[in-house]
C-alpha cells in the first residue's frame, strides 16, 4: 500500500501544485533521512524553535552565506540557543548540488556545515509542501508546530557577500523574537537565489 | 571579413570589454551599445543593456518569476546627463522543474534612455555603467562587469550600427493603451482576466499570456488558460496561495507572442496600477511600542468614551428606555438587566475579536468596523435599525403587546431583550473609532490570539460599564422620572434616530455598491412596511413576520451580489469639498509630496464611520480650516476605507492603526515626522497642526 502511494505520488509530482505553505498556518508533517540513513521528523522537534534552509553547494546565493561563513554563525547561534536547525536538499538525482549518501561527507566538511542536520529530499516532496522555490529559501517552525516565517534569509537578494554586513537578516529577527516571546512582525517575504533543482 | 569587422569595431570602441574573459566562464557576453554614436546637446537617446548568452542559457525579466535575479545596470554619468530606468522587453516562460522564471532564453538588448544636457561640450566621452546578472541553465552564474560606452558630442547627430537592433526591440517593450480593457473578477481559487481589444488591437488565437511585475500575485508555474470568444478573450490565472498580503490588483504585462493584431501593433500591454507597499515594509515599519498592560488601559477607556460616539446613539436611546422601565422593577430585577446587557456586550465584542482574528487567518486585510465593508451586513443592519425604528413607533411588535412598556415587565423577554440590545450596542458601535482605541485596536490585531481577545474584552467592559453601574445601583435610578405614558411617546420619539441610522445605512451602501443596490434595500424596506401593515390589516404576526423577514432577506441578498468587486474605489473618494479639493490616496503620491517637500494632508476615512463624517463636517467644513489648508497650499489626500483596500489597510497599519478616522499631517519640511491629528478632530486640532 504504501509503495503504491508512493508510486502514485512520484507519477502525479509534475501536477501537483506547488504551493507555498501560509504563514501561521501548521507546517507540513515531514521525515527525512540524513546522509546517514536516519530518518528526522518534524514532530520529533515538537517544542522547539525549526529552522528548514534550502540548500545547494553549487549556488552562488548558497556561497554568498557559506562562503562569508553568515549561514554557519547563523546555524551554531540559535541551535546554541536550543533551536533546530534543518538543511534541506531536494536536488534530484543528475542535477546541479545533487547530494547522496557518498558525497554528503565532503560538502558538509568544505561547507562546514553547522546545522543540526543535512536532510535528503531526493524525491522533492518536501519541497513542494512547503513550496520551496529558491536556495535559500528560508522557513521557521514555531514550537507548537506552526510555520512563523517563509522567504528570503535577508533583504538584499545580491550574490555578493560584501552585501551580507549591510543587510537585514529577517530569519535571525524572527528567531530573536519568537525566542523571547515577542511577536514576530515580518512573517512573511519573497525569497531570493538559485531555482530549487527538482526532478523534472 | 569577421576580423575585419571585429577589428574596426575594437578601433571606434577601444573602452568595448567583452566579459567573456580570461576567468571563470561567464557563459554570456554582456555590452554597453548605444543607437547613436555622435549625438547633440539637448537630444535624448537611447543606449541599452546586450546581454547575449550561451545556448540553453538566460538572464532574467524585472519580475524573475520564482528564482533568479533582475539584472541592474548603474551609470556613472557626467555631471547634467539623465538615465531613465532599464527597459525590459516582454519576457518568455522559462520551465525549470516545477518552477517557471520570466526571462529571455537568448539575446536580448535592455534599453535605456539617456538624455544630454543642453550645456555639453562638444567633443568625445567615455561613460562607465556597472552591470550585475545572473546567468542560468541548470545552475547559476552571476556576474558583473564595468561597461563602457564611447559617444561623440557635436553638432549633428550619428546612427551607429544598432539602429535596427533598437528598432525591433523597441516593438518588444511593453506599453500602456487606452485601447485594452481589462476587468478582474477574483476569488480565493482563481483569477479572470475579461479582456476586450478595440481596433486597431486585435486579440490573437491563442498564445497570450500574463507577466505579474510584482511578486506573490500569481502562482507563476500554473498554466493560463486563454479562450477567445469573439471580441471578448478571458485568461484565468490562479492566485498566489498562502500569502498573508494577497494583492487586491494586479500590475502586469499582457504578452501576445504574434503581437495584439497586424504589424506595428505591440506584443506586451501593461495593465494595472503599481503595489502600494510591499508587505515586508509594512510590517517593519508598524510602531506597536504599547504592551499588554497600557493596550488594556487603552481599551477600556476607549470603550467607555465610545458609549459617547454619535453612531452608539440609536442604542443608547434602547438603554435609556429600558433604564427607565426599572424605575418600578425590584433592584435584583434591575441588576439583572444590567447585567445581561453588559454580558450581550462582552459577548458580542469576544465573537467581533474572535471572528476578526479567524478572517485576519485566513489572509484577509481587516480592522475595526471591517463587517460594514461587506454590503450584505450594512443592507441587515440597514433593515434591521428600520424594523426597530418601526417597533419603537409601535408599529410591528415583538411578540407580546405594548404591556412590556408599563411596569409589568415580562421576565422573560426581559432577560433576552436586555442580552440583545447589548449585542445592538456592540454592532452599532463598530463604524466608530473613539479616541484611545486606535492604538489598543492595532495592538490586539497584531499580537497572539488570547491577548487580541483579553483587548477586546477590555473595550467592551469599558463600554458596558457605566449601564451595569448605574443598573445596579438604586440610588442613582431613582434620579430617573417615574414611568408613565411619556414612555410611549419618548419611545415614539426615539425611532427617528434610528431611521435616521437607516438612512445613513442606505448611503454607505449606495457608495460601496451603486443605486442598484441601493435600489433593492430601498425596495426591501417597502416590503418591511407591506409587513407592518399585513400584521395589523389582517391581525396575522405571524403572516407579518413572514412578509418582513423575505423582505430582508430579499435586500441582503440583493445588496451581496449586486456587490461589486472590492477594488474599484468609490467615486466619493476624488471630492470638492467647499474650497477644497481632495485627491484620491496613493502611496506614490505620497511619497511624490515628500520628495518634492510640500505640505499635505492625509484622511483616512469611510462612509461608514460617522465619527469621520462628523469629522469632515465640522473640522474640514470651517471655512476658517479652509482658508488655512488653501493659504498654506497644503495639499489635501483622502483614503477612502469604504470597500475594503489592501493599501489603505496598510497604509493605516504605518501608523499603529487597525481602522478609521486618522488624519496625519505632513508639513514639508525636511525630516520632520508626520503628525497624527486627534481622533475627534475640531477646527482648533486642524489649525494648531498646521501651526496657524
Amino acid at each position: 500500500m504504501r509503495r503504491l502511494v508512493l508510486i502514485l505520488a512520484v507519477f502525479l509530482m509534475p501536477a501537483m501544485v506547488f504551493a507555498e505553505t501560509a504563514v501561521n498556518t501548521a507546517a507540513p508533517e515531514f521525515s527525512l533521512p540524513d546522509p546517514t540513513g536516519k530518518m528526522h521528523a518534524l514532530s520529533d522537534y515538537r517544542g522547539k524553535f525549526v529552522v528548514l534552509e534550502w540548500f545547494n553547494p553549487g549556488c552562488p546565493f548558497v556561497k554568498k552565506h557559506y562562503g562569508s561563513g553568515n549561514m554557519q554563525q547563523l546555524q551554531k547561534k540559535y541551535t546554541a540557543q536550543g533551536a533546530v536547525w534543518l538543511t534541506i536538499s531536494s536536488n534530484a538525482e543528475g542535477k546541479q548540488g545533487y547530494i547522496n549518501a557518498s558525497n554528503a561527507a565532503e560538502i558538509i566538511a568544505e561547507k562546514k556545515l553547522a546545522s543540526t542536520a543535512l536532510l535528503l529530499d531526493h524525491e522533492g516532496s518536501v519541497g513542494h509542501a512547503y513550496g520551496a522555490r529558491t536556495t535559500p529559501h528560508m522557513f521557521v517552525i514555531s514550537p507548537k508546530g506552526e510555520l512563523v516565517y517563509s522567504g528570503a534569509i535577508d533583504d538584499n537578494d545580491s550574490p555578493d557577500p560584501e552585501a551580507i554586513s549591510s543587510s537585514k537578516n529577517y530569519v535571525a529577527a524572527v528567531l530573536d523574537q519568537g525566542l523571547a516571546g515577542q511577536p514576530i512582525t515580518v512573517a512573511a517575504t519573497e525569497p531570493y537565489g538559485c531555482s530549487v533543482k527538482y526532478r523534472s | 571579413m569577421f576580423p575585419y569587422i571585429f577589428a574596426l569595431l575594437w578601433l571606434f570602441s577601444p573602452g568595448l570589454i567583452w566579459s567573456a574573459s580570461a576567468e571563470a566562464p561567464s557563459h554570456i557576453r554582456a555590452e554597453l551599445i548605444s543607437e547613436f554614436d555622435a549625438v547633440i546637446p539637448g537630444q535624448q537617446f537611447r543606449a541599452g543593456l546586450l546581454f547575449q548568452p550561451e545556448e540553453g542559457w538566460h538572464v532574467y525579466w524585472q519580475n524573475p518569476g520564482d528564482s533568479g535575479r533582475r539584472p541592474h545596470l548603474t551609470f556613472d554619468l557626467p555631471s547634467g546627463w539623465l538615465a531613465d530606468d532599464l527597459l525590459f522587453p516582454v519576457p518568455e516562460r522559462i520551465a525549470v522543474g516545477p518552477l517557471v522564471n520570466f526571462g529571455y532564453p537568448g539575446k536580448v538588448l535592455l534599453p535605456i534612455a539617456l538624455e544630454v544636457p543642453p550645456s555639453a561640450a562638444p567633443g568625445p566621452l567615455r561613460m562607465r555603467a556597472h552591470a550585475d546578472w545572473l546567468v542560468c541553465k541548470e545552475e547559476c552564474v552571476p556576474g558583473e562587469k564595468d561597461l563602457y560606452l564611447n559617444l561623440i558630442v557635436a553638432g549633428a547627430d550619428r546612427e551607429s550600427g544598432h539602429q535596427l537592433l533598437f528598432r525591433n526591440t523597441e516593438k518588444q517593450l511593453p506599453i500602456r493603451s487606452s485601447q485594452l480593457h481589462v476587468e478582474t473578477e477574483r476569488s480565493d481559487k482563481i483569477i479572470r482576466l475579461d479582456i476586450k481589444a478595440e481596433a486597431p488591437l486585435r486579440l490573437p488565437a491563442a498564445d497570450l499570456l500574463y507577466f505579474p511585475l510584482e511578486s506573490g500575485e500569481i502562482q507563476n508555474a500554473a498554466v493560463q488558460r486563454y479562450v477567445l470568444k469573439g471580441d471578448h478573450a478571458s485568461l484565468e490565472l490562479i492566485p498566489a496561495a498562502g500569502r498573508r498580503d494577497p494583492p487586491s490588483q494586479l500590475h502586469g504585462v499582457l504578452v501576445a507572442k504574434q503581437g495584439f493584431g497586424a504589424a506595428g501593433m505591440p506584443y506586451g500591454i501593461e495593465i494595472g496600477e503599481p503595489r502600494a507597499v510591499a508587505p515586508v515594509t509594512r510590517l517593519e515599519e508598524a510602531p506597536l511600542s504599547i504592551g499588554l498592560l497600557s493596550a488594556l488601559g487603552l481599551a477600556f477607556l476607549g470603550g467607555l468614551v465610545l458609549n459617547l460616539m454619535p453612531c452608539v446613539f440609536p442604542v443608547l436611546s434602547i438603554k435609556i428606555l429600558s433604564f427607565a422601565k426599572q424605575g418600578c422593577a425590584s433592584r435584583q430585577e434591575a441588576v439583572k438587566t444590567a447585567l445581561l446587557f453588559g454580558l450581550g456586550v462582552l459577548v458580542s465584542f469576544v465573537g467581533l475579536a474572535l471572528l476578526l482574528l479567524f478572517l485576519r487567518g485566513a489572509g484577509q486585510e481587516l480592522g475595526w468596523g471591517f463587517q460594514l465593508q461587506s454590503p450584505s451586513f450594512v443592507a441587515a443592519l440597514a433593515l434591521l435599525t428600520f424594523i426597530l425604528g418601526l417597533n419603537f413607533l409601535g408599529v410591528v411588535e415583538f411578540g407580546a403587546r405594548l404591556q412590556n412598556l408599563a411596569c409589568t415587565l415580562d421576565r422573560h423577554e426581559g432577560a433576552l431583550g436586555s442580552f440583545v440590545s447589548g449585542v445592538l450596542a456592540t454592532l452599532l458601535a463598530t463604524p466608530c473609532t473613539a479616541p484611545f482605541m486606535g492604538s489598543a485596536i492595532a495592538f490586539a490585531l497584531s499580537t497572539s490570539s488570547f491577548k487580541a481577545v483579553l483587548v477586546f474584552l477590555a473595550l467592551g467592559t469599558g463600554m458596558a460599564l457605566p449601564y451595569v453601574v448605574l443598573g445596579s445601583s438604586p440610588s442613582l435610578l431613582r434620579l430617573l422620572p417615574r414611568p408613565g405614558p411619556w414612555m410611549v411617546r419618548l419611545k415614539e420619539l426615539l425611532s427617528f434616530p434610528l431611521f435616521a441610522t437607516a438612512l445613513w445605512l442606505v448611503w454607505v451602501l449606495s457608495i460601496q455598491h451603486g443605486s442598484g443596490a441601493e435600489m433593492l434595500l430601498l425596495f426591501s424596506m417597502l416590503l418591511v412596511g407591506f409587513g407592518a401593515w399585513l400584521m395589523r390589516a389582517v391581525r396575522s404576526t405571524v403572516k407579518g413576520w413572514i412578509v418582513i423577514l423575505l423582505a430582508a432577506a430579499l435586500g441582503v441578498a440583493g445588496a451581496a451580489r449586486a456587490g461589486r468587486p472590492p477594488g474599484t474605489s468609490p467615486d466619493s473618494a476624488v471630492s470638492i469639498q467647499g474650497r477644497l479639493h481632495w485627491e484620491p490616496y496613493s502611496d506614490t503620491r505620497v511619497e511624490e509630496l515628500k520628495k518634492e517637500g510640500k505640505p499635505f494632508l492625509v484622511d483616512f476615512t469611510a462612509a461608514w464611520c460617522i465619527t469621520c463624517q462628523v469629522n469632515k463636517l465640522v473640522a474640514f467644513g470651517s471655512t476658517e480650516v479652509q482658508s488655512a489648508l488653501l493659504r498654506r497650499r497644503v495639499t489635501l489626500l483622502r483614503a477612502d476605507w469604504t470597500s475594503r483596500e489592501a493599501g489603505i489597510t496598510a497604509a493605516l497599519a504605518r501608523f499603529g492603526r487597525a481602522g478609521v478616522p486618522l488624519d496625519v499631517y505632513y508639513s514639508g519640511a525636511p525630516d520632520a515626522e508626520p503628525e497624527i491629528l486627534p481622533s475627534i478632530l475640531t477646527p482648533g486640532a486642524v489649525l494648531a497642526a498646521l501651526h496657524d
